[in-house]
Parts: structure tokens; C-alpha cells; sequence
């Protein structure tokens, strides 16, 4: 993957929420979810404030110790992984560094806050909320136009 | 009056539009077209997280389907001002008939939003599954709430009815409706949150078979001004067919015994309980259920996060329309309470007591 690549979330059919160094991410259009945390929470928000590939590796590598090969094949995957996903899209690089996150970062690229141990990030997938997503119905369409469910395919409340 | 016999004049007479404006305009006039056939409304009064809230039907045939659930929140009938009035009707029962829907299949989205029929104040929903309508115009304070025949109204309806449509409206007002049970005392209220499967049911029933008091099993509505606040809006529980054995105070409060099974097992709980069912209280914490296999039950904190996660996915989904603000909603709830795992022993007894115990210490 080149440095140079940028990605954007895919608003609006994603939503996400960043707690506690945590984030949660939900796919409107599927019903899956996710959650991200660590060192994979900090990617996230570098993506989605629109840092390039090679910027997130120079920002990951600052705030963890580790082998800076892995760390950038970590984030390689992990983008990979979000946008097979369908929760980023890749962007051409207008040039244009958005909002990355610099403020723990004095001039000469030493961290100000304590350095973690790198970990190769997990998204953590859940899939339990699909069956509650009307995913092409199988339905009739009743003499006064509306649609409904065919009676032997009806489906009982999910989860509910 | 049966479907053969239903009258065709109204959609002949409207004919398929493509406004979401003129689109409700038409379901109200079915709605009124609807309540001449039945010779006026029958009004229920019900005050739902401090808003008046008027149910008016065409017919009786809903009535008993939709008000059970709601009774603990009964208000006597009302001269003054009414926050908002949901129109209920069916077709088969009035004879009257609904336009046809002016958007196509496509436009259906996946939770039942009506792509192109949703703006600033209409919202527009139409669930294939239950077969039901949902629209709202917020400037005007009017719902319509129909389904075709309410002989097919899905018995899970009739436990959390009009959801949809009180989503939307107490969005704009500062409510938030949760997929969470919740019990508490007279300390305040804990709310339990997680998927479906995950104890929600189970544990909200013990507490008040126990002496807690109860606000909901599956459904609760939150505000967070002047203080963190839990709203009941359904005096109704849900548990799966095979578990009432575990709850036999609730046998005189089952709707359903002769179509478990297929069904859940459907509790209205208010006349049975009317002195454990609490409209309100105060806020005090977010607890995960959790099996643990562990003979004892206990409390184990987490953080917000592991909150947010068990709460936002699953009120995001079940609610048409809902999105990014559930996250706005709740992350400052989740923050500024304590939150913590709630590890279900199969000594089920202690449940309420590590529930009760916690929240006396508040």
C-alpha cells in the first residue's frame, strides 16, 4: 500500500463513537458492528481525520515501541481490513494533510505522552444485529399496493 | 367489516403522489375517512416520559392490541393541552382503505425508512415484516400509526407498541429511547443493557417478582437534564417460552399461554404489580448482564466503552431512523455514571439483592 493513500469513513452509512480509547463502529447498511481499541483506535482517528497511510505509520511509530516494519504492515492490514469491510474508502491524495492528531508531538518528533507497547491491532466484528435489517424481504405485494411478508417466511422479533 | 368489502374510493380519488407532504396529508384523510365509517374517535390518554400523549382510534379493534403495555402510564382524559396525538386505524376492521404506497420497493430501506419520505419534521416508515406504517409530522405534533389488518398485528407489537413513532418524538424533546431494561428503588435506577439473549428479560423480571421496582425489560427511555433520568414507557416483559417456568408469580400476567412456542411469552404486568411499576427515577448506573456459570452473582466495573458497545449497536438497529445522535446521546450518560459487568449467578435469588445492595449505596 503506498504512503501517499488516504481514506475517508464512508458517512453516512457509518457510524462511529470514540470512548475511553475505544471505538465503536456501526454499519447502518449491514447490521454489523465493531470496536477497535489501542493502537487501533488511534488508527482510526487518524484515518478518519484524513492522514495518509505514511503519516499514520510516522504517528503510530511515535506513540509505541516497535518494530517499525510491523507497525507499518499492521496498518497496512488493518486498512485493508476496514475497507474490505466497507467502513473506509480510499481517497486520491490531494495533497492536502487534514487534521492529524500532532498536539502530543513536540517539534523534534519526540512523544510527550508515555509510550505503549505496539500491538497489531484487532477489529473485533459482531453480527448479531443483521437479523433485525429487513435484507431483501421476500414479500408479496397485497391488492391495495402494499408489501408484506409471505405468511410461511415471516419472521418471529429477532433479538427483540 | 372484511378486507372484500373495503372501500376503494379514497385511493381512487388520490391517486399516487411522490410528496412525503402530500403523502401524510392523504394517510390523515384515510385516518378521518376511517373514523366517520366508525362513527367518531375512542381517545386513551397516556403521560409517556412527561408528555401528554393522546392515542386516538378509529374503532376498537386496535385498542386492546396497543393500550395494554402502556397502562401504568393512564392519564385521565384530557381538556388541556395534548403534546401529541398518534392516529391508530386499520383497514379491515374500518372498511377504510390506504392510499397506496407512492414509493417504490426499493425506496424501502432496511430498518423501514422510506428513502425520499423523511425531511426536517415527516418521517415515514413502513415495516414489511410487521406490516405497519409509521408516519410523523413533528410540526404539527400528529402520528398515524396503521397496519392493514389488525388481526396480523405481531404479538411482540402489542408488548413495546408505537415505538417508532415515540422515537422520533421524544428525539426532538430530549428523550432518548434505549434498547435497556431497567429496575431500581427508591435510590434510583440501574439500566441493564446488552443484545438480545443477553439476561435483559430475565433479570428485570426477578427483580420485580422480588420487590424492586420496575421500569421496563426492553425498552426504557432516558433523559440526561436537569439529572441523568430513566422514563418507563412499557409495563410489559418478554421472556422465551421455556423460562416462565421461572417466573410463576407472572402466570396471571401472561397474554399469550395459548401460543407459546412460536411466540415469547408475553407479560402485561401492571394489574398484577401496580405498586412496582414506577414511571421514573433517577439514573445511577449502566450494568451488562452477563452468564457466568458461577453460583454467585456480583458486579464487576468496566469502562464506559464496554457500555456504549453493548447499547448503541442494539438501539441503533431496532430503531428506524436512528443513528449518529444515539452515540451523541449516550456518551455522556455512559461517561459520567459508573458502568460495570453484572456476572448472572445460577443462584438466581441474589440477583435483586446485588442490584439492591448496589444501589443503596448510592
Amino acid at each position: 500500500m503506498a504512503p501517499s493513500v488516504r481514506f475517508s469513513i464512508n458517512n453516512p452509512k457509518i457510524t462511529h463513537q470514540t470512548i475511553d480509547g475505544e471505538v465503536v463502529i456501526v454499519n447502518l447498511g449491514t447490521g454489523s458492528y465493531y470496536s477497535l481499541d489501542g493502537a487501533g483506535a488511534d488508527i482510526w482517528n487518524c484515518l478518519e481525520n484524513g492522514a495518509t497511510i505514511g503519516e499514520i505509520v510516522t504517528y503510530i511509530s511515535q506513540r509505541f515501541d516497535g518494530n517499525f516494519g510491523e507497525i507499518t504492515s499492521a496498518i497496512e492490514r488493518l486498512a485493508a481490513e476496514l475497507k474490505a469491510e466497507g467502513l473506509i474508502g480510499e481517497e486520491s491524495d490531494d495533497g492536502q494533510g487534514k487534521n492529524l492528531e500532532t498536539r502530543a508531538m513536540p517539534v523534534d518528533g519526540t512523544p510527550q505522552v508515555a509510550r505503549k507497547q505496539f500491538s497489531p491491532p484487532v477489529l473485533n466484528k459482531y453480527t448479531d444485529m443483521q437479523d433485525l435489517l429487513l435484507l431483501d424481504p421476500i414479500h408479496d405485494v397485497d391488492e391495495t399496493g402494499w408489501p408484506t411478508v409471505k405468511p410461511d417466511v415471516r419472521k418471529e422479533d429477532g433479538n427483540k | 367489516m372484511r378486507a372484500d368489502s373495503i372501500d376503494r374510493s379514497d385511493s381512487q380519488a388520490t391517486g399516487v403522489t411522490a410528496s412525503p407532504e402530500i403523502f401524510f396529508d392523504q394517510v390523515v384523510r384515510a385516518f378521518e375517512s376511517a373514523e366517520r365509517k366508525m362513527e367518531g374517535p375512542i381517545d386513551h390518554f397516556f403521560k409517556i416520559g412527561g408528555y401528554h400523549v393522546r392515542l386516538r382510534f378509529a374503532g376498537p379493534a386496535l385498542v386492546p392490541l396497543i393500550t395494554p403495555a402502556l397502562q401504568h402510564l393512564t392519564e385521565s382524559p384530557r381538556a388541556g393541552k395534548v403534546d401529541l396525538t398518534v392516529c391508530l386505524w386499520d383497514s379491515v376492521s374500518t372498511g377504510a382503505r390506504m392510499p397506496p404506497p407512492p414509493w417504490r420497493i426499493e425506496q424501502n430501506g432496511v430498518r423501514g425508512e422510506i428513502s425520499g419520505f423523511n425531511s426536517a419534521t415527516l418521517r415515514t416508515t413502513y415495516n414489511i415484516g410487521s406490516g405497519i406504517l409509521s408516519v410523523l409530522d413533528t410540526s404539527r405534533d400528529v402520528a398515524v400509526y396503521w397496519i392493514r389488518d389488525f388481526a396480523q398485528l405481531p404479538y411482540y407489537e402489542s408488548g413495546a407498541p408505537l415505538l417508532t413513532i415515540l422515537n422520533w418524538w421524544m428525539s426532538a424533546h430530549q428523550r432518548r429511547i434505549l434498547h435497556a431494561g431497567a429496575v431500581g428503588n427508591s435510590k434510583g435506577a440501574v439500566l441493564l443493557v446488552g443484545r438480545g439473549g443477553s439476561g435483559k428479560s430475565s433479570t428485570t423480571l426477578a427483580c420485580l417478582s422480588s420487590g424492586l421496582l420496575y421500569l421496563g425489560d426492553d425498552y426504557c427511555m432516558v433523559s440526561s437534564a436537569p439529572i441523568p433520568f430513566v422514563h418507563s414507557i412499557f409495563s410489559s416483559g418478554k421472556v422465551n417460552a421455556e423460562d416462565t417456568r421461572l417466573f410463576p408469580l407472572l402466570n396471571d400476567s401472561l397474554s399469550n399461554a395459548a401460543r407459546l412456542g412460536p411466540e415469547k411469552a408475553l407479560f402485561f404486568l401492571n394489574a398484577r404489580f401496580p405498586q412496582s411499576i414506577v414511571s421514573g427515577l433517577q439514573l445511577r448506573a449502566f450494568l451488562i448482564p452477563k452468564v457466568s456459570g458461577r453460583s454467585e452473582t456480583r458486579l464487576v466495573k468496566v469502562s464506559s466503552s464496554a457500555s456504549l458497545l453493548a447499547l448503541a449497536p442494539s438501539t441503533i438497529f431496532q430503531l428506524p431512523g436512528a443513528g449518529h445522535e444515539v452515540f451523541d446521546g449516550l456518551i455522556g450518560l455512559v461517561r459520567n455514571l459508573p458502568n460495570y459487568v453484572l456476572e448472572l449467578g445460577t443462584e438466581r435469588e441474589q440477583i435483586p439483592s446485588v442490584i439492591s445492595e448496589f444501589l443503596s449505596r448510592r
